[in-house]
């Protein structure tokens, strides 16, 4: 018992740097901000308890309304085509052809671009006038719109250029491609499954807990994107690409609205428990997982 | 066992670790000399910006630091409102923040600023000291909390050369190519006068636009866009906005009319060609003013810095070519080089002293020689024949306004009468409320606030003095040839800077969404305005603790 509590001991050191600061930076920050969202607080001056006038006030705020819609929108643009793309890849890298290692590289480095080199670079493809992406549209005498400066293009010219990130979920896919035994599909084949059967048969059930860790993350990132918005539009043009996380972000930092702020990074939290609840709760209809 | 050792040995080079971190760690790079209250200043230039701004402090640290005994730190940093501002809730703040004047009320009206009045009177930083409009920007319910460092106007720029090449329309129109727009009917002609189509794949693009309004990272200008048409945007007092005056519905809808002249497809089209969404490109060299898309702008002071930098023929456009010449020349020059050598390149050149002002200082013995040479004047010092120093500066702003391919005249308004206007705007330097070392703060404020510190700062950052009065050698050695037209327009009773409102930054979002929505032609003027009424009044009240209901009666306007 005593070599238990002593180990038990070592291990808490071992991670105290991390749990205290967990604690302090994460968690009780958590708590805290639950707390201010109650308030009417600058940071500077003493917070005023004001119940849930905070949350009242997002029902009636059509900015907040516009954002979540438009945090939405994205959502549903970017996280099928995002799962889609990233499987369509991971299953195309996964076969023998010539150079899969540089082709695997290649589809892999751009994640490893820093997010602000990026926002640069596809601000630059989407240029109407200058931009890579309209040049070869004119080239098959397709007027390239102006991607960036006109509301209803500008959603999906983010969603477009989200796609540039999915490497890390080719990745893991691949990683999950591995495990997919060999026998399953020679046992397809022998009860004449083609390519696509053995894809619907074999593949994607057996990478379905993977599917599901990409799903949930992809969930968690696309319902908070804000870094690559906030540089390449700022939320524009008239608010077409403002997101949740964006109008949390100025109420805090700009507006310095720190309870408003609070109240709307709870309604955030809940919204991401939410769907990620959902998620969990239909897995059990298409999350295969081996030995079960 | 060797598992413990081992576990041992771990938390042993953890521990080490640690304390060697502590003991041998980074340390600041220059230490205070001994007995010196040790002040921080934090500000937002960067870059070279920032480098001009250490040689304040380091003139302040050898002089009257010295005498007085205070040391200043310096440190550079980006989003500095923020920064300041978790400083100062945490009781860490710098003693003195270089901000925007955008911070003052919003930090003023949190306590987060402490009062200058008392500080300033006793240095002499008094009203009559600076420029009206200025002053009153730092000013909060009549309390100062700011004093101005380097500041802005807004002028409109012109290039001479694309009125050129549109003589012929503009001769058409009534209009005279050699001069700027000074009403802004005439604005509106000259604009469509300059503005170019060309046809490619069957569609007609804008390909040179004379004028468009709300260019993209020029914020600052756009939300004022109104003050061109004599609104006030907020009333006096702060507690209400006025989105809905007649004032506001004129201007905005003279925005909306450049998207319904020039069609909004084309318009967004165009300006998304010399933009990547809201990131402006206008301290690069794809401005439109540089690369000629765009004949007119409303620009700051600094525009000549880009110029300068990005596209120098257009400071050159009218220069003998001998001089140009002379210009790429000086770089060849070499200390030891001789007299005569020199000459074959430069020409005989002649005295300094010939009608010019301020020569710079030559040695007994020495020789100076002056020569003009692009838009500069050069000067070289020969001792025994050899070249010792040579050094430069500006030519006469005059004579540099002649050669360039481009003018800045004030921005016409749409007020008959009213002349002068300008959406004026600064940096400041506050001091937070819970700085420990107010005295010692203000001591280095006192100093950069000088007439010489701060005129030299505002020209190397190429902005304009705060002061009321500017000194001969300040107009001589500012970079923009056109300093005495911002200048004026700062000086003007029409200078006008932010609205009284604690909330500005909100308020000014709304604006942007305002400008844009009638670009884009979502909805009648009217409804934009009344929209974003309603919001920003709501807003307003909950900043300043009204009933929400409170001014929500909006103004009827024509539709």
């Amino acid at each position: 018992m005593n070599s238990e509590i002593r180990q038990f001991g070592k291990g808490m050191a071992f991670i105290s740097p991390w749990l205290i600061g967990f604690v302090v930076f994460t968690f009780l920050p958590v708590v805290v901000s639950f707390y201010f969202s109650l308030c009417k607080f600058d940071l500077l001056q003493r917070s005023h308890f004001i119940g849930a006038r905070n949350y009242l006030d997002l029902l009636h705020d059509r900015v907040f309304w516009q954002a979540t819609s438009n945090t939405f929108y994205y959502t549903a643009m970017v996280l099928p085509a995002g799962l889609l793309v990233s499987l369509g890849l991971a299953l195309l890298l996964n076969v023998e052809i010539p150079g899969r290692a540089i082709w695997r590289t290649v589809i892999f480095m751009p994640s490893l671009v820093p997010i602000v080199s990026s926002a640069m670079i596809w601000m630059w493809l989407l240029n109407p006038r200058l931009g890579l992406l309209n040049v070869l549209l004119l080239k098959m005498h397709i007027p390239g719109p102006p991607w960036l400066t006109d509301p209803r293009w500008a959603m999906p010219a983010l969603a477009l250029m989200s796609l540039w990130g999915v490497g890390n979920a080719v990745v893991i896919y691949l990683a999950g491609l591995q495990d997919v035994p060999l026998e399953l599909y020679e046992a397809a084949e022998l009860d004449g499954a083609g390519v696509l059967g053995r894809i619907w048969h074999v593949t994607l059930p057996m990478l379905s807990p993977v599917i599901f860790f990409n799903l949930i993350m992809a969930i968690i990132g696309t319902l908070q994107v804000f870094d690559i918005p906030y540089i390449m539009t700022n939320g524009g043009p008239a608010r077409s690409t403002y997101f949740l996380s964006m109008y949390l972000y100025d109420n805090a930092f700009v507006y310095l609205q720190m309870g408003y702020a609070g109240a709307m990074a709870w309604i955030m939290l809940l919204i991401v428990l939410a769907l990620t609840g959902l998620a969990f709760w239909t897995s059990r209809r298409w999350v295969h997982y081996q030995g079960r | 066992m060797v598992r413990r050792l081992l576990s041992k040995a771990l938390i042993a080079v953890m521990i080490a670790s640690a304390v060697a971190m502590l003991a041998f760690g980074p340390r600041p790079k220059m230490s205070a000399p001994q007995g010196r209250v040790r002040i921080q200043y934090w500000d937002k230039w960067t870059g070279l910006e920032a480098e001009q701004a250490q040689e304040i402090v380091d003139a302040f640290n050898k002089t009257v630091g010295k005498e007085k005994g205070i040391w200043v730190d310096f440190t550079s940093m980006s989003q500095i409102d923020r920064k300041t501002l978790i400083a100062t809730a945490a009781g860490v703040p710098p003693d003195v923040a270089g901000l925007w004047d955008v911070q003052v009320l919003q930090f003023a009206a949190m306590g987060a600023l402490e009062p200058l009045d008392s500080y300033a009177r006793e240095y002499g930083l008094t009203r009559d000291h600076y420029k009206r409009v200025f002053y009153d920007g730092c000013e909060y319910h009549g309390t100062l909390y700011g004093i101005p460092s380097t500041v802005y106007s807004t002028a409109l720029i012109w290039n001479k050369e694309l009125f050129r090449q549109k003589a012929a329309q503009l001769q058409a129109a009534g209009l005279d190519p050699n001069r700027a727009p000074r009403t802004l009917e005439e604005l509106d002609k000259y604009a469509a006068a300059i503005d170019t189509w060309v046809t490619r794949d069957g569609r007609k693009h804008l390909a040179v636009a004379g004028y468009i309004p709300l260019l993209p990272d020029m914020a600052n200008v756009n939300n004022l866009t109104a003050y061109w048409f004599n609104a006030q945007i907020a009333n006096a007092d702060g507690t209400k906005v006025l989105l809905t005056e007649p004032e506001m519905f004129a201007a905005y809808n003279w925005v909306r009319g450049f998207s319904e002249r020039l069609g909004k497809p084309a318009l967004a089209e165009f300006r998304s060609g010399f933009s990547s969404g809201d990131t402006g490109l206008f301290d690069t060299p794809q401005n439109p003013f540089l690369v000629g898309w765009i004949a007119m702008e409303p620009q700051g002071a600094w525009v000549s810095a880009f110029i300068e930098k990005y596209k120098p023929s257009m400071d050159r456009a009218h220069l003998p070519p001998d001089q140009l010449q002379r210009e790429k020349d000086f770089d060849k020059i070499e200390l030891g080089m001789g007299l005569e050598e020199v000459q074959q390149l430069l020409g005989p050149g002649d005295s300094p002293s010939g009608g010019y002002t301020v020569p710079p200082q030559v040695a007994s013995g020495a020789r100076m020689l002056r020569w003009p040479a692009g838009v500069k004047e050069i000067y070289v010092t020969f001792v025994d024949g050899k070249v010792s120093a040579k050094q430069w500066k500006w030519l006469p702003a005059k004579m540099r306004q002649q050669y360039c391919q481009w003018g800045a005249a004030p921005f016409p308004s749409g007020v008959p009468g009213l002349e002068n206007v300008t959406a004026a705007g600064m940096d400041v330097w506050v001091i937070p409320s819970t700085s420990q070392h107010k005295n010692e703060a203000m001591e280095f404020i006192a100093f950069a606030s000088r007439q010489d510190q701060i005129e030299k700062l505002s020209s190397d950052h190429c902005n304009l003095s705060p002061l009321a009065v500017e000194s001969p050698e300040y107009f001589q050695n500012h970079p923009n040839p056109y300093v005495d037209v911002f200048e004026a327009l700062a000086a003007s009773p029409n200078a006008r800077g932010l609205p009284q409102l604690i909330d500005w930054p909100q308020i000014a979002d709304e604006l942007k969404q305002v400008g844009e929505r009638s670009y884009l032609l979502e909805g009648t003027t009217a409804q934009i305005l009344s929209d974003a009424q309603r919001r920003c009044q709501r807003e307003l009240n909950k900043a300043i603790n009204l009933p929400a209901d409170t001014n929500l009666d909006l103004h009827e306007m024509a539709q």
